[in-house]
């Protein structure tokens, strides 16, 4: 898996983006730091960046698209004002894996990542969170609020 | 003695429905071993049962095989 950014201007405020998932603050957090040395190079300060994986409803992908493309039983909305608004990044993202199936592969070019406010512990240079258990405890005592925060910035779950 | 399948959580939002996925590993899931079956766990998606096909980038990530995807 390599994620790539788009050098592209993000959506207007006003487009819905698309969280899967019930919305647990641990799934988040755990996402964030497993996935996080694929965004160790993103980053022009070296430090990386904690991700949230999110799609947007925009360039002809409808919402039923990205849920039917995706398997989990709930999702929730918010828009890309409201993200950002609440003072945290988007990056327009796409993940390329030759084994990714047809359906998510379809909808990488509204794919985005919100990215979690930094930590500024310069172990990170170094070190990947999934190599070093202390530096991986810091990170998610780091971003758990900020996880807490972001889930409350989207609409209530719904049910597929 | 047996040893206790691995429960490893992913993130399907990125991977969808996708039956081989490559996720990096914490270093305490790293006793998983090729062939070994693991529980796939993610958030409100049923967990399920994958095979490790291969471990890559010095054991840091696993190739994992489902039988199908995540709702068939």
């Amino acid at each position: 898996m390599t994620v790539t950014v788009r050098s592209e201007p993000l959506p207007h405020p006003t487009t819905l983006v698309i969280h899967m998932g019930a919305g647990a603050v641990e799934s988040l957090v755990n996402a964030a730091v497993r996935n996080y040395g694929e965004y160790r190079t993103l980053t022009p300060d070296g430090l990386g960046a904690f991700a949230v994986s999110v799609f947007a409803v925009a360039r002809g992908v409808s919402e039923v698209e990205i849920i039917e493309a995706l398997p989990q039983r709930s999702f929730a909305r918010s828009t890309v004002g409201a993200v950002t608004d609440a003072g945290f990044g988007l990056l327009a993202t796409s993940i390329a894996d030759v084994h990714l199936a047809p359906a998510i592969a379809a909808i990488q070019h509204v794919h985005f990542d919100i990215v979690l406010p930094a930590l500024g512990d310069a172990r990170l240079l170094e070190v990947d969170p999934i190599d070093d258990e202390a530096l991986e405890a810091a990170v998610r005592h780091h971003l758990a609020p900020h996880a807490d925060r972001l889930l409350a910035v989207f609409g209530p779950r719904q049910r597929q | 003695m047996q040893k206790i399948m691995t429960t490893i959580e992913i993130d399907y939002s990125r991977y969808g429905h996708s039956t081989r996925i490559t996720v990096p590993l914490f270093k305490r899931e790293r006793s998983i071993e090729v062939g070994e079956r693991v529980w796939i766990v993610g958030d409100d998606v049923p967990e399920r049962v994958a095979v490790v096909a291969a471990l890559v980038d010095d054991g840091r990530k696993a190739v994992l095989e489902f039988d199908s995807s995540p709702t068939a």
